[in-house]
């Protein structure tokens, strides 16, 4: 190599070695962070209550001012303030490290909070380059300072817990969560309304207790998830419960799983109106009288027009109650419609058009025995 | 030959700089003009900048073994050719200024926040210049690599994000009232599609009679790949996050789950992003070629320090300048109707007539 061209590269790599540590001026070992796993926030008494919690990396800690759990494997930190910057403020002020946004797992607002501030903190989170994007927002109605008294005496996070449990329930449909980004495309679009999961506790332990109604930017409703297993229906694409049917004195146990849903929306002299078409594969699994059942077609014809109509009123009742009670398009008919007719819908007020809106429903039951077991038999030794 | 390249190597070439900028502002930009029906424009422009690609490639086939600066010497005349020469030279380093505010800023506002910009700058500028150093035969080889990562990296990404999305939020993919954004998105299409000027420093040689062909395919390829970003942005993000985010692309990577990965976004910053860094490294290289040219009797790495130097004062005080991104936009709007349109077919008219002027 050239005399030239070896000095050119001796100078590009010294000059290269300030370049790279300053490229360190963003790196920070993970013992010198405080990792928060969750944060809370709660509205009290016109304060915002800012609740943390953060893992507790460097074990055992027993220092004065955290909480009494501090030797456990999270610790949580709570503060308050006239707005939420202030609150997080003064939790700074508790912090002997810099705090990392970017594990968190959830992030919880109470019913109080999400009424008023909800789109605020939404819309700081988006802009927050260093929040976990992927973060999974919930409404709680216990209180905070309670939710993490019991998580952390139980050394469990808060913030994993919830992850963990809401994931679990979507992929086994028996629930549904939506990402941050869905809510936020929701909260910036004409029309708004969704559910937020709503956490809270059974038997001390964290529990899905419903879903929170957000219309416009408010809450302004609750579901029991006790009510909710038609919502499901209308909102994942592999839900399954099982239902108990009574027939001729026999109370069979049938697992109910959707096969397919079909949501046609039509606009015809200024009337909107959906036809909505179920098709849901069932499974005859017990009976509680013994065998044999002798469950033959006729049974079967029988079973399957009761679990018919079972269904059938459950999501009548679901879109009457989101229509007539809640007055809110939770169940997302407004993007059905608006990709069918883009124009009609820019032009029409949704919060007036939904609850107006007529509704079909057609549901269609195929009922079967499962591979393993004959119910058809009528023998018995 | 040594200073030569394959018609394999044009396509990662137009790839790599093409797409230099675009992956991160073109989903908010195509969501803001044309809406969901976005892939309308961005085909149509795709086949209107295959065209000038055949331009510049059967231009550049009509002297073959020459780059642009000297056969425009022959066909416009020493002083034209200087005066173009120079022109290109100030253009790149343009383009290359615009280039390193994009980058700083995109570093800083997501991955090193706390990093002094001028210090990301130095070290780009030092990189940049010591790959521009080696030349446009080894930079296509550098592309050729780079590119077939980059591509597979950015698809498999988009496929994620496209099975995860919510296809509601692309639906319905054509609506009327988004044909009157098409106009201000095919504007907005230029700045994007523009860059197929740097053939203009490659100099063709036989094996390169394909490359019309080759290039249009790639500019066709380019314009599906534009769709592929654009439609797994939204789809992910939602059309109104979109709009509102700069730098929409790399919110919706922070989004998405992939299996086993667990850092999807820090993987795109790893390959995903090395179309920046390419683009950046054939812009400081174009401007050093026509530099080099134009200075023919200064050493090549007294050029490259000159070019690097220059580039980092004024990057330094375009970062001082408030505004100075959207400025610089609205310039390389017309830079780039000149640099990659206007210059090459008036040189690719004038090629012809000289041609049929000699054999009559």
């Amino acid at each position: 190599m050239k005399k030239s061209g070896k000095i050119f590269l001796i100078l590009v790599f010294t000059l290269c070695i300030p370049a790279f540590a300053a490229a360190c001026a963003d790196s920070k070992d993970i013992h010198e962070q405080s990792i928060l796993m969750s944060i809370c926030l709660d509205k009290k008494d016109d304060e915002i209550y800012y609740y943390a919690e953060i893992a507790n990396i460097t074990g055992s800690n027993k220092d004065e001012g955290k909480s009494s759990s501090a030797d456990r494997k999270y610790i949580f930190y709570y503060s308050h303030g006239k707005t939420i910057h202030e609150a997080r403020r003064k939790l700074y002020m508790q912090l002997e490290r810099r705090a990392y946004y970017g594990a968190i797992r959830t992030l919880i607002l109470t019913e109080n909070f999400a009424k008023e501030h909800l789109v605020e903190y939404l819309y700081r989170l988006r802009t927050d380059e260093l929040y976990r994007k992927k973060t999974m927002i919930v409404i709680t109605t216990v209180d905070p300072e309670k939710l993490f008294k019991i998580n952390n005496e139980n050394d469990i996070s808060v913030g994993f817990s919830i992850e963990e449990m809401l994931e679990t329930l979507d992929e086994e449909g028996q629930s549904f969560t939506r990402t941050t980004s869905r809510m936020l495309e929701n909260l910036s679009s004409s029309y708004t309304g969704f559910l937020i999961p709503c956490i809270g506790l059974r038997n001390n332990k964290n529990s899905l207790v419903g879903y929170s109604v957000v219309n416009g930017t408010t809450i302004n409703g609750f579901i029991p998830v006790e009510d909710s297993k038609a919502l499901v229906f209308l909102k994942t694409d592999k839900p399954r419960f099982f239902y108990t049917v009574p027939y001729k004195g026999n109370e069979f146990t049938i697992e109910t799983s959707l096969k397919k849903r079909k949501i046609e929306p039509s606009y015809e002299d200024g009337n909107v109106s959906f036809d909505l078409k179920f098709d849901f594969e069932a499974k005859l699994l017990y009976g509680d009288k013994k065998t044999p059942y002798n469950f033959d077609d006729i049974s079967n014809e029988g079973v399957t027009k009761i679990l018919t109509e079972i269904l059938k009123n459950e999501i009548k009742d679901a879109v009457l109650e989101a229509q007539k009670h809640f007055k809110c398009d939770y169940l997302q008919f407004d993007d059905e419609f608006r990709v069918k007719f883009p124009e009609e819908f820019e032009s029409m007020d949704w919060q007036n058009e939904f609850p107006e809106a007529s509704v079909n429903i057609d549901v269609k039951v195929v009922l079967s025995g499962s591979w393993m077991m004959d119910f058809e038999t009528d023998v018995r030794k | 030959m040594a200073n030569s390249i394959t018609n394999r190597q044009i396509f990662f070439l137009l790839v790599m700089t093409l797409t230099t900028y675009t992956t991160i502002f073109l989903p908010k930009a195509m969501a803001e003009t044309a809406g969901r029906s976005s892939m309308v424009p961005i085909m149509c422009s795709s086949v209107i900048f295959g065209v000038v690609s055949v331009i510049i490639t059967k231009l550049n086939n009509t002297f073959p073994g020459k780059v642009f600066f000297d056969y425009s010497q022959e066909i416009a005349g020493r002083f034209f050719s200087y005066l173009i020469a120079s022109y290109f030279m100030l253009y790149f380093i343009f383009v290359g200024v615009f280039l390193k505010l994009t980058f700083v800023n995109l570093m800083t506002s997501n991955f090193l926040p706390r990093t002094p910009r001028y210090e990301i700058l130095l070290f780009g500028i030092l990189l940049f210049a010591y790959a521009a150093n080696k030349g446009v035969t080894n930079i296509a080889r550098m592309f050729e690599i780079y590119g077939i990562l980059f591509v597979l990296v950015t698809v498999v990404t988009c496929v994620f994000m496209l099975t995860e999305g919510t296809k509601f939020n692309v639906l319905p993919f054509f609506a009327p009232s988004d044909i009157e954004g098409y106009t201000e998105a095919m504007k907005e299409l230029i700045v994007p599609f523009g860059g197929i000027e740097v053939l203009l420093i490659v100099p063709f040689t036989e094996k390169n009679k394909e490359a019309p062909k080759i290039a249009f395919l790639t500019l066709l390829f380019i314009g599906l790949f534009y769709v592929l970003i654009v439609e797994s942005t939204i789809m992910i993000l939602g059309i109104n996050n979109t709009i509102l985010l700069n730098d929409a692309f790399i919110e919706a990577i922070k989004i998405t789950e992939a299996p086993v990965i667990e850092r999807l976004d820090i993987l795109y910053l790893t390959f995903g992003l090395s179309s920046l860094f390419c683009g950046m490294i054939i812009v400081f290289t174009a401007a050093l070629e026509f530099a080099c040219r134009i200075f023919s009797r200064v050493k090549r790495h007294i050029v490259v320090v000159a070019i690097g130097v220059i580039l980092y004062i004024l990057c330094l005080l375009a970062l001082n300048i408030k505004d100075i991104e959207k400025l610089l936009e609205f310039f390389s709007f017309y830079l780039v109707i000149i640099s990659s349109f206007l210059i090459p077919a008036a040189a690719f008219i004038l090629a012809k007539v000289k041609k049929r002027t000699n054999i009559s």
